[in-house]
């Protein structure tokens, strides 16, 4: 079973990520880089020095400036994306479920970032990141993409900075595209924090289910944690309903203020948004 | 603070039954969230804004035993006492005559008055002076001048019903003579009838709720021929006419029973014929329940008319021997005085002689004793003026006057009463030897008028009636609370009475025996006298005495009658029944607790 159907790849096809820094790679994607290289997109100038490629030097400036002068070019680079779909146990909830959602927008990334020839890594994580999958870097590899997403199972409890702390990085710029819930015990702050500080360029994707919203439930319930197991015994009444869906607005509001101030892209999508409409909210 | 009925508390066993459900308190619905992380921050936001956490935690809890206890207060009849009696002196009249056992008002009329006096006496200040008069047939002070309220409420308590009517002017009497000694006491009337305490204002508790009352207001009968024939008279108190059943009985037997409709207001006559002349006593009985049950037996025995057997002793009196032979049921034996042992007689009467030996079985009549061993006897005194004596042998003959020519002088022994006197010297007296009686006439028949007065058989049948030992038990028109002097047969050894409840009381020796009084229970009594050869059983009636016809002719009496009285303003009730508020709290704690519940957010 796949993860997108072809409808939806075909939908997606058109859409690619917007990127704000330029990522270092080792690949040459189609990502502006800081490396000055062979490229078609002008840069800068500068003396030539020795050992410099001489192919690049500029005659039109030697002419009118009787020196050697080296057109600089913005190299090119792929850029390394790294999804980190959250796999803990708080995902695998309501109707449509957060967890198949989250794997088709991590699908869907990684789609579009395949085909702006970009590397994908694919970071499935709870409380800690159960393997990093990758590079994939062909539009052909996203066979094994959808694969490996469709492989995956919810399990265990969430927490993202511990998550990323055993996880191992390769240095240098990149993308960083966090698919969450954002209900964990221990917040999302120090993984982002952790993440900036890996100079990445997040996207934090806070993914709810309709459920989550707007809870239908009435009466004297038990309320059991997914994760912990924890109870706790409510009688909700239609006030108690307004207060829990203002608490969820604030929790929202304050992350989305949070990730501003962290130059972090906040996008929430419900579970119930198909794919595309997903990608765009992420884009846009 | 009184409760009404204590026993309501038993509801208080609901609520350790309602901890209990809180304990076991419903299981809920589970429902697996992604995360509790979003309803605990709702949960403490609001626990923050809530300073009685901990109470609204077991809100609804408080609130349902609130509500239990609320309701067992209303079960109760909780009621609180409010008020001042600004009075330092209080005469607490409680009226306990047979009306007051009427149950119209729960438990009775009486029962009801007791507890509102009681309550009364807890409002009153601490310094206040209290005397409570019970009346009844009397009026008693059962506490004088009393500053404890334990011991006012004890007297209160005391008080039991009484069978008979209230006399009022007695009552009155002794109100009036306590109102005398403290100007400043107040007269609060506990009663089912607005008496009158000459012109003193009085508080009146009322206690009548209805009239609706049938009672046996007479019941007698007469022989004829082998049969009995009875008359019962039944008054119907209520304002409506009445069919009720009457049942008549015979020696406790079923005999007969009528359909008798009594108009309101009226007296209905009630007749039974054909009564077997056999039966001993009777009963009737108005079958038909109403509020007082007390007044709707009467009981009647029938006499059994025995020979008196009388014994003249005389040298010769024609009179005498005249008189007695025209007393129905007597049999006369004349002899001549000699002296001889006299045995097997009821009644002896010598004339102009005392015997040596007195006999032992019966008792004795005396006319112009001659001096003897028993008593004194003088010489004569001439024409001594003769009064009027309300003894028994002068019964029916209140307008007798006669004249005697002389008497002997007699010196009254100890042993003896007087009945008629000139001067200090006995003219006729009468005294018990052992258990012998002795009726003494200090002059000789012969010597004076009296056999020519037509009153004359009257009063020897009187003398039989009186002193003829099988007649001299014999007990008429006996009423609830009655003393009764029992005259017993000179040769009884014990005696007993037997009350209607069966029980069994000795009341001789010693002998004479004392007056008898407990007589407090309607119904038929037995006198057992055992002598030497067996025993015999006397029957005799005690009914309850018309109380609607006594109070209306003692409230005659009374100095306030004919007047129209205005002096009596109801009595303030002090206690405040909390039945209402209770009810009414207790809706609105469920009405608080529906809100609650469809308004909350968790328990």
């Amino acid at each position: 079973m796949k993860v997108l159907d072809s409808v939806e790849l075909k939908k997606i096809h058109s859409l690619s990520m917007q990127i704000k820094l330029p990522v270092s790679g080792q690949a040459t994607g189609n990502r502006k880089s800081k490396s000055k290289g062979s490229s078609v997109e002008f840069s800068d100038f500068r003396e030539y020095t020795p050992g410099d490629d001489f192919r690049r030097i500029d005659w039109n400036a030697y002419g009118r400036f009787n020196r050697l002068f080296v057109k600089l070019y913005m190299e090119e680079r792929e850029a390394p994306v790294q999804v980190f779909p959250d796999i803990s146990l708080s995902m695998d909830y309501g109707n449509p479920n957060k967890f198949a959602a989250a794997c088709r927008l991590a699908a869907g990334i990684s789609y579009i970032s395949l085909l702006s020839y970009d590397s994908v890594y694919i970071n499935p994580w709870n409380d800690k990141v159960q393997g990093t999958f990758g590079p994939f870097r062909t539009q052909s590899a996203y066979a094994k993409v959808d694969a490996l997403l469709a492989g995956l199972r919810a399990s265990g409890a969430s927490n993202f900075s511990d998550a990323l702390k055993y996880m191992e990085w390769k240095a240098g710029r990149g993308v960083s595209v966090v698919i969450t819930d954002g209900l964990l015990k221990d917040g999302l702050e120090e993984g982002i924090k952790y993440l900036k500080y890996k100079n990445q360029d997040v996207f934090l994707c806070l993914l709810l289910s309709p459920e989550e919203m707007s809870p239908a439930l009435n009466g004297a319930l038990k309320l059991v944690d997914s994760e912990t197991g924890e109870a706790i015994e409510v009688t909700v009444s239609a006030s108690l309903l307004k207060k829990y869906e203002e608490s969820l607005r604030q929790h929202l509001v304050s992350l989305g203020e949070q990730c501003r101030k962290w130059g972090v892209h906040f996008t929430t999508l419900t579970s119930d948004m198909p794919v595309d409409l997903m990608l765009k909210s992420i884009i846009t | 603070m009184s409760f009404e009925t204590p026993f309501g508390f038993i509801g208080l066993l609901a609520i350790p039954l309602i901890i209990l459900l809180y304990i076991l308190k419903q299981k809920r619905e589970k429902v697996t969230v992604p995360s509790l992380i979003l309803w605990s921050r709702v949960l403490s936001d609001m626990q923050a804004k809530t300073p009685w956490q901990k109470l609204q935690k077991n809100l609804l809890l408080f609130l349902q035993i609130m509500a239990a206890i609320l309701i067992v207060l209303a079960l109760t009849g909780f009621s609180i006492l409010h008020g001042q009696n600004a009075a330092n002196s209080v005469i607490i009249v409680i009226d306990h005559s047979l009306s007051m056992a009427s149950t119209d008002i729960e438990p009775t009329r009486l029962g009801a008055a007791k507890k509102d006096a009681a309550e009364y006496i807890d409002v009153l200040p601490n310094n206040c002076r209290v005397t409570v008069v019970s009346i009844g047939r009397e009026a008693d002070v059962l506490i004088y001048a009393s500053t404890s309220k334990k011991d006012i409420k004890k007297s209160i308590e005391s008080i039991q019903q009484s069978s008979g009517y209230a006399d009022m002017v007695k009552a009155e009497e002794l109100v009036l003579s306590l109102k005398r000694e403290d100007p400043d006491a107040q007269i609060v009337l506990f009663s089912d009838t607005p008496l009158r305490f000459g012109n003193e204002q009085i508080q009146f508790s009322e206690y009548k709720k209805q009239t609706d009352n049938v009672a046996v207001t007479g019941f007698t009968h007469t022989k004829t021929g082998e049969n009995i024939t009875a008359v019962t008279t039944i008054r119907n108190q209520g304002s409506s006419e009445v069919e009720i059943i009457v049942s008549l009985y015979g020696d406790n037997e079923f005999l007969d029973s009528q359909w008798v409709t009594v108009p309101a207001s009226e007296t209905k006559t009630v007749w039974w014929d054909r009564i077997p002349g056999t039966v001993k006593t009777m009963r009737v009985s108005i079958e038909t329940e109403d509020i007082l049950p007390d007044d709707n037996n009467a009981y009647e025995v029938i006499l059994s008319e025995e020979t008196v057997k009388v014994l003249l002793v005389s040298g010769g009196n024609l009179f005498l021997e005249k008189v007695f032979s025209l007393i129905e049921g007597a049999e006369l034996i004349r002899t001549s005085p000699e002296d001889e042992i006299y045995e097997g007689y009821d009644l002896y009467v010598f004339d102009g002689l005392v015997p040596s030996r007195l006999p032992e079985d019966g008792n004795i009549l005396l006319f112009a004793p001659p001096p003897n061993n028993l008593f004194s006897v003088g010489k004569w005194m001439d024409t001594p003026e003769v009064g009027l004596s309300d003894h028994e042998i002068f019964k029916y003959l209140d307008k007798l006057t006669f004249s005697i020519g002389r008497t002997r002088i007699i010196e009254k022994p100890e042993w003896a009463e007087v009945i008629m006197e000139h001067n200090g010297n006995p003219i006729i007296m009468e005294g018990t030897v052992g258990n012998l009686r002795i009726l003494i006439f200090g002059f000789d028949l012969l010597e004076t008028d009296l056999p020519l007065r037509t009153e004359f058989p009257i009063l020897i049948s009187n003398i039989v009636n009186e002193y003829a030992p099988s007649r001299g038990t014999v007990i008429q028109r006996l009423f609830t609370g009655d003393a009764v002097q029992f005259r017993l047969n000179p040769d009884t050894l014990k005696a007993y009475v037997h009350l209607p409840d069966q029980k069994r009381l000795l009341i001789a020796p010693p002998i004479p025996a004392e007056p008898f009084l407990d007589t407090g229970e309607p119904g038929i009594y037995i006198l057992e006298q055992i002598k030497d050869r067996g025993s015999v059983n006397t029957f005799f009636d005690v009914n309850i005495l018309d109380e609607w016809l006594m109070e209306k002719d003692s409230y005659t009496g009374s100095t306030g009658a004919g007047t129209e009285y205005k002096m009596s303003v109801p009595l303030q009730k002090t206690s405040f029944k909390l039945t209402l508020p209770l009810l009414s709290m207790v809706i609105a704690i469920l009405l608080f607790e529906w809100w609650y519940y469809a308004n909350r957010n968790y328990i």
